[in-house]
């Protein structure tokens, strides 16, 4: 068994982290289905306003790519078809309705089932939206790569990130853990390998039975920090691991994803819940949750926050890498955490000159660097306005990657491709740690980005 | 209150058409001084470290203040010296310091600020916060009986030339303040170098052996009389230590030079900064400390300082192996606790801005100031003192080390990962 270390990173201990399980019963009548809030494409939608659903049924699907199907979270009526700017689709909102009844797919004995038969299942039912092809984070794979002889999956059964859903927690329910299997015996049908990652040294015996079972799925450990569950970042090691060849293009799914697979496996139809987690500061509950899927942003709101009129921030995914959502949003599939934190405008008076008890940092600038072990408090404050880079260079040491994310800024500032890559800008994982501890508050992150969006665009 | 006031200044001075418009730059940098910014993260990551430019200079700014007050002491000790009072009180030689250091410092913040604030009026943004080290570093590598106009006339040129020219902190090839003691050095030489120590005449002094000389003690005559006609004498107003072994080297023939420099100067007193030179790099031990600070704060690079002390060493021995003149058998013992080495070495060679950024290439940075350093002390007798020159010309190098480091961790990276 490999274990994985690498340069770079942190482990982030943050207040707040998300400890119990608990189910959510929705109380509204109301759920939405939304594209994917990564990749914008252009959608065609394949039902009409008052038109009756099925859970399952597709809604709309990618105008280019008609494998790219997005299927209703509920059974209902279509009650409200939502467009954005330039008609791109923002939502699909549907009222609850209970008589119809889900989509049927086709099951049976998994041993017997055929591969095409598989990719056509998952496909209809819209799972397949979510296995995603690296590099890129945001394009979903086509067929021919599913069947094709070297595809590869990735998949990790932790989170370093603060604070995505805790796979084993969920894991530990039997239920869930043989539907887990069930869809992972599924995957072995398309991917020629699997390669599952966790933190720490497998326990659960009906894991290491299966591991047993199908030598296509090979368990590897690593280091436990930010970022080691970026599959990014585990494609890297892999690239300089001597033992293993390298290939350019491979899947990466959620654990969830699993078990929905598992489910539509052994159910015949789709799963009507998502796991998520929920946490941030001043919250009623902070916890991993079982909820129904497109519910309203609003109503996991009421369940967590004590004062819905604080200026809260609300962030789909964990700190570093997720998103800001409004509270008029729908829970997409793309939202693995919802995270409420309060704006922080506060004005600390000669912020500069204090000792530093409880300042997030991983420098040895404030007092809590030479503790490790303090449990910090989050804050969306910039902490400092943007300067011009000084060239300290810590930017180098954190990044897990060892790009160069300094001089890629600058490449990237005056458009320069070829120094770009030679500098393997399309190494750069997106983890955000850069930009993270940059002292100069400078968008490294961003600016990386849009030196790989300009590259693209040149072609 | 007074931050209701003050926001309402801040306010106004945004709005284009206030009077208060013109000193935009200046009302919002002193704001954002005062109190953290408001400024929230725009997207990922929503977090941030706390550590900002304005910590990051002021951990090397503390780790200044001993050099600093050290200094202030030193020049009132040697101000007391200079008229024969040996038996000084610490108080007192600390007030007499201060007398001539603090309006120094204050000069500096003043002049070179208004530098500042007038280049970040034109570009529109707040002033750096580069300058806080600047404004300090400034007045300790500058002699205390430097006049006072000239003082302003180099930190005006320095931080307007040496800096704001290139785009402000961040963007300067040269250290500012080293920058600023240059153009002095060269445009006013009889006051920035030569064989004299530099020792200021006491404030209140009117001439030796009136009554009155002194501001913060009483004298003992008798003393100072008897201190005169000694021998002691020749340790203050002679030759600074570099320029002893300068002169040493070229009047006699001895052989053993380090102890006739040592003679005249001991080395305890060499390290511990009891001598009369620029206000704050007389003191090794004080360097010592604002080392350990630097270091444990992960602020200064360590790897610069090793390989400045590592690049000294190495020079100095093969000179000591190798060398044929007297100057080239100076030890190391005394070269890395004479002049500026050790100031030099903590707090000029590592300055982010200037030196390098690859690791590799702050080591070579740093081994080749200490080489270039030992090589214009003992080769070239007209500068006594090399480790002002050997920065700057590793600073205008260190781009170039810095390219050739990249290219080689490139090729090194390609090779691990595509040929693994």
């Amino acid at each position: 068994m490999n274990i994985f270390q690498f340069r770079g990173g942190y482990k982030f201990s943050i207040e707040n982290k998300p400890e119990g399980l608990s189910n959510l019963i929705s109380e509204s009548k109301i759920v939405a289905l939304t594209p994917p809030r990564i990749a914008a494409f252009k959608s065609k939608v394949s039902v009409k306003k008052g038109e009756v659903v099925k859970l399952g049924q597709v809604l709309f699907f990618n105008k280019k790519n008609t494998d790219v199907k997005f299927t209703s979270p509920a059974n209902g009526i279509v009650k409200n078809i939502l467009y954005g700017n330039k008609r791109i689709l923002k939502a699909i909102e549907i009222d609850l309705a209970e008589d119809t009844g889900p989509t049927e797919f086709k099951t049976g004995n998994i041993s017997d089932l055929s591969m095409s038969s598989v990719v056509n299942n998952l496909i209809d039912s819209g799972i397949f939206t979510q296995l995603k092809v690296f590099p890129g984070f945001d394009f979903i794979p086509s067929r021919d790569y599913l069947q094709s002889d070297n595809n590869i999956l990735f998949l990790s059964l932790f989170s370093t990130e603060p604070h995505m859903p805790d796979a084993k927690k969920l894991l530990s329910d039997p239920t869930y853990m043989n539907l887990f299997l069930c869809g992972l015996k599924i995957y072995t049908k398309i991917y020629k390998e699997i390669h599952i990652f966790n933190n720490e040294k497998m326990t659960d015996d009906s894991i290491l039975e299966f591991l047993q079972n199908f030598k296509e799925c090979k368990l590897h450990i690593m280091e436990d920090k930010y970022p080691a569950e970026n599959p990014g970042l585990q494609h890297f090691l892999f690239k300089t691991k001597k033992n293993n060849k390298a290939r350019f293009q491979y899947t990466y799914a959620n654990f969830f994803t699993i078990i929905e697979t598992g489910y539509l496996f052994t159910n015949g139809s789709v799963i009507q819940k998502k796991y998520i987690c929920v946490s941030g500061n001043n919250l009623k509950n902070n916890t991993n949750l079982l909820v129904n899927k497109g519910v309203p942003i609003k109503e996991l709101a009421q369940f967590a926050v004590f004062n819905q009129s604080a200026n809260n921030r609300y962030i789909s995914g964990g700190l570093f890498t997720g998103k800001k959502i409004n509270l008029s949003d729908y829970l997409s599939n793309d939202d693995l955490s919802l995270q409420i934190i309060e704006e922080d405008e506060e004005r600390i008076f000669l912020s500069f000159l204090r000792l530093g008890l409880n300042n997030l940092t991983l420098l040895k600038t404030w007092a809590t660097g030479f503790f490790p072990k303090t449990i910090y408090s989050v804050s969306t404050s910039n902490q400092g306005e943007e300067r011009a880079c000084i060239q300290c260079g810590y930017c180098f040491d954190i990044c897990p990657v060892q790009i160069m994310p300094s001089l890629l800024v600058k490449a990237s500032i005056i458009n320069n491709i070829e120094k770009m890559e030679n500098m393997h800008i399309h190494d750069c994982i997106e983890c955000e740690l850069c930009t993270f501890i940059c002292p100069a508050k400078i968008e490294i992150g961003q600016h990386i980005k849009n030196g790989k969006d300009f590259i693209k665009k040149e072609g | 209150m007074f931050f209701q006031k003050w926001d309402n200044i801040v306010k106004s001075s945004k709005d284009e058409k206030s009077f208060l418009f013109t000193q935009k730059a200046l009302i919002s940098s002193l704001d954002t001084f005062l109190r953290r910014s408001p400024e929230l993260t725009k997207s990922a990551p929503h977090i941030r470290d706390a550590t900002d430019l304005k910590r990051i200079m002021s951990l090397v700014v503390f780790s200044l203040l001993p050099c600093t007050f050290f200094g202030i002491w030193n020049t009132g000790k040697n101000t007391y010296l200079s008229i024969g009072i040996q038996d000084v009180s610490f108080i007192a030689a600390f007030l007499e310091g201060s007398l001539h250091v603090l309006p120094l410092i204050l000069l500096s913040y003043l002049s070179g600020g208004a530098v500042e604030v007038f280049f970040a009026q034109i570009r529109k943004h707040e002033v750096a916060e580069g300058f806080l080290v600047t404004g300090l570093l400034y007045p300790l590598v500058c002699p205390p009986t430097i006049p006072w106009w000239m003082f302003i006339v180099g930190i005006v040129f320095g931080i307007s030339i040496g800096k704001e020219l290139f785009g402000g902190t961040g963007m300067n090839i040269i250290n500012p303040a080293l920058f600023s003691r240059a153009f002095l050095f060269f445009a006013y030489p009889a006051a920035m170098s030569g064989d004299e120590v530099w020792i200021k005449k006491p404030f209140y002094e009117n001439s030796i052996g009136e009554n009155v000389p002194c501001f913060w003690t009483t004298i003992d005559y008798n003393q100072v009389s008897s201190f005169l006609k000694s021998d002691n004498m020749n340790a203050i107003s002679g030759q600074t230590p570099l320029a002893l072994s300068t002169h040493l080297s070229s009047s006699l023939t001895l052989e053993n030079i380090n102890t006739n420099i040592n003679d005249v100067y001991k080395a305890k007193d060499m390290f511990l900064g009891f001598l009369p030179g620029s206000i704050g790099e007389t003191s090794t031990l004080m360097c010592i400390v604002g080392a350990a600070i630097l270091i444990t704060t992960r602020v200064g690079s360590w790897r610069v300082m090793m390989g400045v002390l590592v690049g000294a060493f190495f020079a100095v021995m093969s000179f000591n192996l190798f060398g044929t003149s007297g100057l080239s058998d100076v030890s190391y013992k005394n070269h890395l606790i004479m002049g500026s080495f050790a100031f030099g070495t903590v707090f000029m060679a590592t300055d982010p801005v200037s030196g390098p950024i690859h690791k590799i290439s702050q080591i070579i940075y740093g081994f080749l100031i200490g080489v270039f350093c030992i090589l214009i002390r003992t080769i070239n007798p007209a500068f006594p003192e090399g480790m002002m020159m050997s920065i700057i010309f590793l600073n205008i190098f260190s781009p170039l080390i810095d390219y050739y480091v990249t290219q080689y961790l490139i090729k090194k990276r390609n090779k691990e990962i595509f040929n693994a």
